[in-house]
């Protein structure tokens, strides 16, 4: 069964067009009646409670919320990296236990380890892949920095490289995993607005790629111009502990345009969706 | 035949000291490696974490030799002869060398960014994987901060405890230190010298062969956006019309001392700077919160821990605690007139460091001309254990000054020499980061208000320079208790023993006499001195060091 389905995602790329409707309708990721508290010298604190939604096939989901409301620790629960208090997570209605190489994350601070190269960076992503040797794994690490504009950079130290591109290396770690759902913490809030502005743009294309194997995204910010510029559902969280106060489609051609009379109305609606989360 | 001698006195040496060293080698090495599994277990396990860090934070200032004695008569005792004494020698130097590492190893991984252990964790990098590419590089710039002084303590004493005499019986490994001390006690003056030489430029080989291409290359590792400020600090010094004449005359000169700023300091202050900046400055992350069975656990362990204790004593209360209890009783008050003694003169020693660091650092920090020659300078002379030549420079004091100012005030004058020789160095060293470390701009508005040199000194420099100083406290009063046990009591100059009042002697003349209860009444004053210090002083002093620094909001990452 498992190994059957690992084919599955190898062949899939390269039909994704094509897929068959069944594939299309059933949700890749499902999130169910998640519940969560911080466990403190004073007892639990809950941050979150019975979060339920769903991310479909070729989808981009953004999670929006105030500052401190727990949606980045909603996303490293989805990730199998925090254990829900209730609830659980499915992943192509498998239940996810712990980390696994078919969630992957890309975190605010880009999370590069600052003593490898950029190339053994993403090499990382292969390091529990026991079927590959090393020359074979070198060679998918390399594609991957090619593919996220890095070609070149390969022997450079993440010091040396400009927030952008720890940024790209970052990405290219996270699709050398061969993910089915890629999960982003507010990718771009520790960029200056131009380079975050030109990454943005291409992010959609890098990511939903003939090379790459991500099925859905599922980011989090609290920046909702970007919100609306890449993403197919947004889903607010408010309260205290949050819960998803409204989910809302977004249904513009892309590529979008942040000046367009449509675009400011989501932006519009987002802003008043997002001011009742706060008072509540 | 003369030149022939030299050759053989100098191979000796040499040989000596390649043992010395490979036991310093081995102990740090052993340390480091035995810290990374420690400082793990101890973030990932609340209950082992309290257990690790009280002990860390109690024996972190003890002088441990003091307790050496007691050690050495356990290790013969059980194990005996040769190897008994040399498990003994390299015990010593791993509990003089441990302390500083493993705070270091376990600060480093506490302190790691949350996002790379998830990273770690969703790359399922495993248990090993995650040590070899998340855990062990992390705690490299600590290490590398913390390994010149480890080398220069663990020298300090190694070469003090590879010789001793127990009662009648000497045992003895060998080592450069054993053998200047046999020398000395012969009265092979020449011999003496030249294995001291000998040592001088070994030190110097390894600290400027290894020591400095380690730290160099380990600072690497760290991501420390402070690093690249104080490498633009410390940039060639801008050269001003007048000195453009100067360096066209001396170009050469001009050349040389940049070079020297360029190779070797920055070296030096990245990991200085990184190890103290680190303890001062990371967010200090809370501890783990104890899971109930963990709170049962710690508490079965505790009960039994104390039962155990109590059994021991409870067993052997005729044959060992009874005669201890006797002796206290006996010479309680003596030992503590000592104990105080010796205090005063820690204190003395400590104060005159402090006092004599604030002007070298200043000129230091503001002079990069003085900064490039006397750092390296300080550097090497810090590693120079104080023990190896002790008995040379004790040769006045007994001779020639012993005449004039009389016996008793020129042995005094000794003691305050030997261990304020063994404390200053690390005193400017932690000096000297604090000020190093004062941002630029800082120094900018100073300048800008036309401060004087006092009012700089007064309103920047050393409140600047405090926290650093007052972190460094602990370990630098442990080295001055070094310096007082090695001079207080000096054995085997030309033939004859000196000794002052104090802690110290008394203890060393104990174990020379072979009084093993005098001396275990002795270690369990100091014991319980140790554990009061530690939880009265040290810790109240560090938490006060680390807040009023963050409250000054001085350093800006």
């Amino acid at each position: 069964m498992q190994r059957q389905r690992r084919k599955i995602f190898k062949v899939s790329p390269h039909r994704r067009h094509g897929g068959t409707i069944a594939t299309m309708k059933e949700p890749i990721l499902e999130v169910v009646n998640v519940s969560y508290s911080y466990k403190t010298e004073r007892g639990p604190i809950p941050v979150l409670k019975d979060i339920s939604f769903s991310v479909h096939y070729h989808e981009f989901v953004s999670i929006v919320a105030p500052t401190g409301t727990g949606k980045t620790t909603l996303l490293r629960i989805i990730a199998g990296l925090r254990k829900p208090d209730s609830g659980k997570v499915l992943l192509m209605g498998e239940e996810v236990r712990g980390p696994t190489p078919k969630l992957a994350m890309i975190f605010q601070d880009f999370a590069l380890f600052p003593w490898l190269t950029a190339l053994e960076n993403v090499e990382l992503a292969l390091m529990h892949r026991k079927d590959l040797n090393k020359e074979v794994k070198r060679k998918i690490a390399r594609k991957y920095l090619a593919l996220v504009g890095l070609e070149g950079f390969e022997d450079y130290y993440p010091r040396e490289l400009s927030g952008g591109m720890k940024q790209r290396v970052a990405i290219a770690r996270a699709l050398a995993a061969q993910p089915v759902v890629l999960l982003m913490d507010e990718p771009f809030a520790n960029l200056d607005a131009i380079t975050a502005e030109g990454l943005r743009s291409e992010v959609y294309n890098m990511v939903f790629n003939e090379e790459s194997t991500v099925k859905a995204i599922v980011m989090v910010s609290h920046n909702l111009e970007e919100v609306v510029e890449l993403s197919d559902k947004v889903i607010i969280l408010g309260g205290k502990p949050a819960g998803i106060i409204a989910e809302v489609d977004v249904e513009l051609p892309r590529p979008r345009n942040t000046r367009d009379a449509e675009f400011q109305d989501y932006l519009d609606r987002l802003y008043s969706l997002l001011s009742i989360s706060l008072r509540t | 035949m003369y030149v022939s001698s030299i050759i053989t006195i100098i191979i000796t040496a040499i040989l000596a000291t390649l043992a010395t060293f490979g036991r310093v080698a081995l102990t740090i090495i052993l340390s480091i490696v035995l810290g990374w599994f420690l400082g793990y277990a101890a973030v990932k396990n609340g209950l082992f974490e309290g257990v690790f860090l009280s002990i860390i934070q109690t024996l972190e200032a003890v002088p441990v030799i003091t307790f050496f004695p007691l050690v050495l008569i356990f290790f013969v005792k059980s194990i005996g002869g040769y190897i008994g004494t040399e498990l003994a020698v390299d015990f010593l130097v791993f509990t003089a060398v441990v302390w500083n590492i493993w705070v270091g190893e376990y600060e480093s991984i506490k302190t790691t960014s949350q996002s790379l252990e998830d990273a770690a964790e969703m790359l399922r990098l495993g248990f090993w994987g995650k040590f070899r590419y998340l855990y062990i590089p992390i705690t490299m710039p600590r290490i590398a901060g913390n390994v010149l002084v480890s080398f220069a303590d663990a020298l300090f004493y190694i070469v003090v405890s590879e010789v001793i005499t127990l009662g009648t019986t000497q045992y003895s490994v060998f080592g450069i230190g054993a053998l200047i001390a046999n020398w000395v006690s012969n009265g092979e003056w020449t011999d003496a010298f030249t294995g001291l030489g000998v040592l001088i430029v070994m030190v110097t080989a390894v600290l400027f062969g290894i020591l400095r291409p380690f730290v160099n290359w380990a600072v690497k590792y760290s991501y420390d956006p402070l690093m690249e400020v104080t490498r633009t600090r410390i940039r060639r010094p801008v050269v001003t019309s007048r000195a453009r004449i100067f360096v066209a005359r001396n170009i050469r000169y001009i050349r040389r001392v940049a070079a020297i700023e360029d190779a070797v300091m920055p070296v030096f202050i990245k990991a200085s700077s990184y190890a103290i900046r680190h303890r001062l400055t990371t967010r200090p992350r809370p501890r783990n919160v104890l899971t109930v069975t963990e709170k049962y656990v710690g508490l079965a362990f505790g009960v039994a821990i104390i039962a155990w204790l109590t059994y021991a004593i409870y067993s052997t209360w005729q044959s060992t605690w009874v005669p201890i209890i006797n002796d206290i009783y006996n010479h309680g008050i003596l030992y503590l007139y000592y104990l105080g003694l010796d205090w005063l003169r820690v204190v003395l020693v400590t104060l005159a460091s402090i006092v004599i660091a604030i002007p070298i650092n200043y000129l230091m920090v503001t002079n990069r001309r003085v900064e490039a020659i006397l750092l390296p300078i300080l550097e090497d002379l810090a590693s120079i254990p104080v023990s190896a030549y002790l008995p040379l420079i004790a040769i006045p004091f007994v001779t020639y000054l012993a005449v004039t100012l009389g016996i008793h005030a020129s042995l005094e004058l000794l003691v305050f020499i030997v261990a304020f020789l063994s404390t200053v160095w690390y005193v400017i060293y932690n000096m000297y980061v604090g000020m190093k470390t004062i941002p630029r701009s800082l120094w900018d508005v100073a300048d800008n208000l036309k401060l004087s040199t006092w009012q700089k000194l007064r309103r920047l420099a050393i409140p600047g320079a405090m926290p650093a100083t007052i972190t460094g406290l602990a370990s630098t009063v442990g080295s001055t208790w070094g310096g007082l046990e090695v001079a207080e009591y000096i054995q085997g100059l030309n033939g004859h023993v000196y000794m002052v009042h104090g802690y110290t002697a008394l203890m060393d003349y104990y174990t020379a006499v072979g009084n093993i209860v005098g001396l275990e009444a002795m270690s369990l004053i100091l014991a319980i001195n140790v554990i009061l210090l530690s939880v009265f002083v040290w810790r109240r002093l560090f938490r006060l060091a680390r807040e009023r620094y963050r409250l000054e909001g001085a350093i800006t990452l």
